[in-house]
């Protein structure tokens, strides 16, 4: 009998586990759970290198790069990261240009986070930030060594086709010392370039919101400095929502996550529990 | 029609709820409803990719200025990117293998400058002990400087000691029979178990992000049972 429970247990029917996991995520999203969250040191480090950035004076002419290389596919976490990052960047009246080298990103970064947030905080286009636009991944190398001594060079066009050099907010951007800062969100290892090709000295600050699959091989780069903060996945987007004070979805999912995490180590236990019983049951019987 | 129901037949949250609910079908059973729309995915995605790379970089950077912008000598991309698929025959082969050498030949002094500015500061940073080994002055009234500076040190110890432990790991130049060097690279394999631990815990949370992010768009989004 004991041995037919634990075997059971080692053989629980993935479907009802999907199930099960389905409600786990689902009730959440109905019934608010308050469970307390912290931001982690590279989300503090993330929000206070802009910080520092926005408070220089010496920055007032310059821009931050955003290069986008999500698309729908890693919309969960990045569009999040995104959308707490551009609230940041508007609310501190820092100027932008907005970078991809995926077809899909420059439409959903423009018409689901640039656009309504533009809107919101009384961004104008040419003026405080610009669309640098889609180049293709094949030209990313180069582009991304171009920028360094020649910015408008590079880019030439935005991303309607007009030359980057009438807008006001490229005036006094030419190269890389005329950068704030970078800030990566990504899915695909796109780091690596801006860190050896675009970099000098950690100059411009670096910023980094990969998916949470990624983030853990970064870290080597969080301790060298090379990366100045890091946005962890949707955990790094609830964290900087929570630093703006602007709870969204980042913050909403916490709960769940948390739920869904307890529920895959519960599963993770009794499967193991199952698995050393069995093996004790059968030591027993052979004895 | 209430707004409620012109409101669930909208095209587009409609075809994405399907789409949604169609490949996630496939954690259930594998079927066809999940394979329908696995090749309209596909298919979108690709003829999306093709309209864009023309409409915003070839007609614009290329074609235009070519044609209309008096830029005559960009037809010179035509015959060297031709060039490339000489690789398909014995008699032009040559040709690919020039291209290919100039580009090679790019990419590897690229390369050189890429290796050297991402890891050197990380290889100066791992063997730096006066950064490393010796605590910062403690902050001015922080009441737990002492344990601060301590577990700075012991945090850097600990790192110091995994760097090592891992690398003799890599060591397969040699047989491991030393029981000391043993050891250690056993050492330094359950802490690369415990990385590996790590990146499989990120894992999930990306995935359960994504699923969540789904799961928001079917009740929020599209059936509107989830306010806020």
């Amino acid at each position: 009998m004991n041995s037919t429970l634990w075997n059971r247990l080692q053989t629980i029917d993935r479907r009802i586990i999907y199930a099960v996991l389905l409600l786990f995520i689902i009730i959440p999203l109905f019934i608010d759970i308050p469970l307390p969250t912290y931001p982690s040191k590279q989300s503090q480090d993330f929000y206070d290198t802009l910080e520092k950035v926005a408070a220089d004076k010496g920055n007032a002419n310059k821009i931050v790069i955003v290069n986008g290389m999500w698309s729908p596919s890693t919309r969960g976490e990045n569009q999040w990261q995104a959308e707490a990052l551009i609230t940041h960047l508007m609310q501190k009246h820092l100027h932008f240009a907005t970078l991809t080298f995926d077809t899909q990103n420059d439409t959903v970064m423009q018409t689901s986070v640039v656009e309504p947030l533009a809107k919101k905080y009384g961004y104008v286009y040419g003026r405080d930030y610009v669309n640098w636009g889609y180049r293709p991944n094949a030209v990313y190398v180069i582009t991304i060594k171009g920028l360094v001594t020649n910015i408008p060079g590079t880019i030439k066009k935005d991303a309607h086709g007009t030359p980057i050099t009438s807008f006001a907010v490229m005036k006094n951007v030419k190269t890389r010392s005329d950068v704030a800062a970078v800030v990566d969100i990504t899915p695909v290892e796109s780091t690596e370039t801006w860190l050896g090709l675009f970099e000098q000295n950690n100059s411009p600050p670096y910023l980094f919101a990969p998916t949470a699959v990624m983030a853990p091989t970064y870290y080597p780069y969080l301790d060298s400095g090379q990366i100045q903060g890091m946005l962890t996945g949707i955990k790094g987007a609830g964290d900087y929502e929570g630093l703006l004070h602007t709870k969204s979805f980042g913050s909403r999912i916490a709960s769940a996550l948390s739920l869904v995490y307890a529920l895959i180590i519960l599963l993770v236990i009794i499967g193991n529990v199952g698995h050393f019983a069995t093996r004790a049951a059968k030591r027993r019987e052979a004895s | 029609m209430t707004e409620y129901l012109k409101h669930l037949l909208d095209p587009v949250l409609l075809f994405g709820a399907l789409g949604t609910i169609a490949i996630l079908s496939l954690v259930f059973k594998e079927n066809r409803f999940y394979r329908l729309f696995e090749h309209i995915f596909l298919g979108l995605a690709l003829g999306y990719d093709l309209e864009l790379t023309w409409t915003t970089v070839l007609k614009p950077q290329f074609w235009d200025a070519m044609v209309h912008d008096g830029q005559w000598a960009w037809i010179m991309a035509v015959p060297v990117g031709l060039m490339f698929y000489g690789v398909y025959t014995q008699r032009f082969a040559w040709m690919s293998r020039l291209v290919f050498g100039i580009f090679f030949g790019l990419a590897a002094g690229t390369a050189f400058q890429d290796f050297s500015a991402r890891f050197m500061p990380q290889v100066t940073r791992s063997f730096a002990p006066n950064k490393s080994l010796i605590p910062p002055p403690p902050t001015p009234g922080d009441p737990h400087a002492l344990l601060h500076q301590v577990s700075f040190v012991l945090n850097n110890f600990l790192f110091l000691g995994i760097v090592v432990c891992v690398l003799v790991y890599f060591l397969f130049a040699f047989e491991q029979k030393n029981r000391a060097v043993l050891r250690t690279a056993q050492l330094g394999r359950w802490v690369l178990m415990f990385s590996f631990g790590a990146i499989f815990g990120s894992t999930i949370m990306t995935r359960m992000a994504l699923l969540i992010d789904r799961m928001y768009f079917i009740f929020h989004d599209w059936l509107r049972l989830v306010k806020g």
